[in-house]
């Protein structure tokens, strides 16, 4: 397990010609293993910033961001993609997959990176594929799904490797309600067998009705954080 | 999980991308092609000249290796001659590695018709000893050829004929020095004509029997030179040794001290060849890289993907680089396939004496055959795939130094 994740005083800015932008500004924060977390906040509030910096896609300008034991603001960039890969799924918010595999091929990608024999792995895919709804569409190439299928296949790569931590960018965006719902549905599910961490970044009622706890961002900042379960 | 573990997958990813963008595909396969095709014709076609240009001098009166007196490459006259000696050249004909073998007088005279004269080579020659070795040995195109090593007859080559405006059965002065520096001439009749790959071997080769040419040098039971063939161009210093010890008295020349325009001839074509080579494959590898570039940006969010999921920056140059390999790969078999191909369209020659007249007085035929070498295909293609695949980590390189997120978001706007 990776443990707590932990963000000490995370500030990220960027310089837009002459004009800074705090896309995250001094942000500490603490999240427990299992949680079912979502960062919510208007366009540009550091959500998606928070959740890159997190999952060591983005590096903070200053602070810390401990997963566990490890500090990721000390991982060479080769070390933080072997720590993505052992420890982290994603699901982007779109255009998620490989468009030259399979959806089969998809899922099994990061299993494949991780050295996971092939009767196995196979195995898993076609599994995971199937608890996600697309049994008998293994085969499809991405551009022969439709984008609720797409983000499944993206969620069912995320989860195959039974990923201690799930990062998830807007995953809902690009969805209609019936296909997000299923998707929050399948997600919480996962959450409740495995124990996994998941954080979203949203804007989706949908997903923020369902978090267990829910972090507001406004230019960068935290400005509030309340857990569902404890109220 | 090491970058080579990957391979398979890498390879997958590599061979689907190539087959994504058929079109570009296509045409980087097309250049690749035609630009190893054509190089492997056009080092055929050099090759086969050399090989031609060597082939003529070997067989025209060089040889392999010459015995000569240690004097007379510098000074070809009839003073640095050297006595025949039976015994020895029995031994030398004994050897496994003597094709044949011709004794020989080489000396410079003059040919004099009723109308006109010409300085020549004279050669006395045992017509025998010549018979399917040198140019003394070949058919006439009129009249008869030398029959034996007592013939008085002259044979000529059909320009030298037209030059000294006279005709097959007609008599000729011949005029050189003899042993002691006199002026010794002589009339013969010409009894032969030949025709010549060369037409400078035409006007300045002509041909008598050995005891008719040592009469006219008053040097009986003597000779300049033996002319020995073996197998191959590549002499054993051994086989140098042994003849050495049959005339330890003379110089051993092979046919690369004898005919060094050749050699150097040979040489720059070698290095000709390789800079063409080169420019080829520069400008092969500069189209690939173009198109990797192209490629690579096109899937830019797709490459900042794999990374994000935990792809290392080693596997996504990896992936890139096999792209490359694959094509090029590919491409050079196509262009084997190709150059091989236009080799055997033109393997009855190519006759070029339209535009090239003056390639024949230069010592080059006007027929060119193509000889194909294995070496030069093995070097053309090793050279593009090293050359290519190190021109393909730049762009490689490139992608995979990209943060992940640049590469996300390039690719969605």
């Amino acid at each position: 397990m990776i443990g707590q994740i932990e963000l000490q005083d995370v500030t990220r800015t960027y310089t837009q010609g002459e004009e800074t932008i705090h896309a995250l500004h001094h942000a500490t924060l603490t999240l427990e293993p299992g949680e079912f977390t979502t960062f919510y906040g208007p366009s540009g509030s550091g959500k998606s910033t928070a959740l890159n910096i997190i999952g060591g896609l983005d590096l903070p300008s200053s602070g810390k961001v401990l997963v566990g034991d490890a500090s990721l603001t000390e991982m060479t960039r080769s070390e933080r993609a072997d720590f993505r890969l052992h420890h982290i799924g994603f699901v982007f918010q779109a255009y998620n997959l490989i468009p030259v595999l399979s959806a089969i091929e998809n899922v099994e990608f990061i299993m494949q990176l991780q050295g996971i024999t092939g009767d196995e792995r196979k195995e898993r895919a076609a599994s995971v594929l199937k608890q996600v709804g697309l049994s008998g569409m293994e085969l499809r190439r991405p551009g022969e799904l439709s984008g609720g299928q797409q983000q499944r296949v993206a969620v069912a790569r995320a989860i195959a490797s039974n990923p201690e931590l799930v990062l998830a960018d807007e995953p809902t965006a690009n969805l209609d309600s019936t296909t997000s719902e299923a998707l929050i549905e399948l997600m919480l599910e996962l959450n409740e067998t495995y124990k996994s961490t998941f954080i979203f970044s949203t804007h989706d009622p949908l997903v923020m009705k369902s978090a267990h706890r829910l972090i507001e961002l406004k230019d960068g900042q935290i400005i509030s954080d309340s857990n569902k379960e404890v109220a | 999980m090491g970058v080579l573990a990957a391979l398979p997958l890498l390879s997958r990813l590599a061979f689907r991308n190539i087959l994504r963008n058929r079109k570009r595909s296509f045409l980087t396969l097309l250049a690749v092609s035609v630009g190893i095709g054509s190089s492997i014709l056009l080092a055929a076609l050099a090759r086969g000249m050399g090989e031609q240009i060597t082939r003529d001098a070997i067989y025209g009166m060089t040889g392999h290796i010459q015995v000569r007196h240690a004097s007379f490459t510098d000074d070809p006259s009839i003073e640095h001659r050297f006595v025949s000696d039976e015994e020895s050249f029995e031994s030398l004909m004994q050897h496994p590695l003597v094709e044949h073998a011709a004794q020989r007088i080489r000396v410079p005279a003059v040919i004099m018709s009723e109308r006109e004269s010409r300085g020549i080579t004279l050669f006395g020659i045992s017509p025998q000893s010549e018979k399917d070795f040198s140019l003394a040995g070949i058919n006439p195109n009129r009249g008869r050829a030398l029959q034996d090593s007592s013939d008085n007859g002259l044979f000529i080559g059909e320009k030298l004929l037209e030059k000294l405006k006279t005709k097959l059965g007609r008599r000729v002065v011949l005029t050189t020095q003899d042993k002691d520096n006199n002026i010794s001439d002589r009339g013969f009749r010409i009894v032969g004509v030949f025709d010549a790959e060369l037409d400078s071997t035409e006007l300045s080769y002509v041909f008598t029997s050995l005891q008719s040419a040592q009469t006219l040098t008053h040097t009986p039971r003597e000779i300049s030179e033996i002319s020995i063939l073996t197998p191959s161009l590549d002499i054993p210093n051994s086989f140098i040794t042994f003849t050495q010890k049959l005339y330890p008295n003379q110089r051993i020349t092979t046919w690369k001290d004898i005919e060094p325009l050749i050699v150097t001839l040979v040489t720059i074509q070698n290095g000709f060849l390789l800079f063409w080579f080169l420019i080829v494959i520069i400008a092969i590898g500069l189209g690939l890289m173009n198109s990797l570039f192209m490629s690579i940006y096109e899937r830019a969010r797709e490459l900042g993907l794999m990374q994000a999921l935990g792809m290392k920056p080693g596997a996504i140059v990896l992936q890139t680089v096999l792209e490359s390999f694959y094509l090029l790969l590919i491409g050079s078999l196509l262009g084997i396939a190709l150059g091989v191909w236009g080799v055997h369209l033109l393997a009855n020659g190519i006759d070029i004496s339209a535009f090239a007249e003056g390639a024949s007085i230069a010592g080059i035929s006007t027929m060119i055959y193509p000889a194909l070498f294995v070496a030069d295909i093995a070097m053309l293609t090793v050279m593009l795939l090293v050359l290519g695949v190190l021109g393909s980590f730049y762009p490689a390189w490139h992608s995979s130094h990209e943060h992940s997120l640049t590469l996300i978001h390039r690719g969605m706007t």
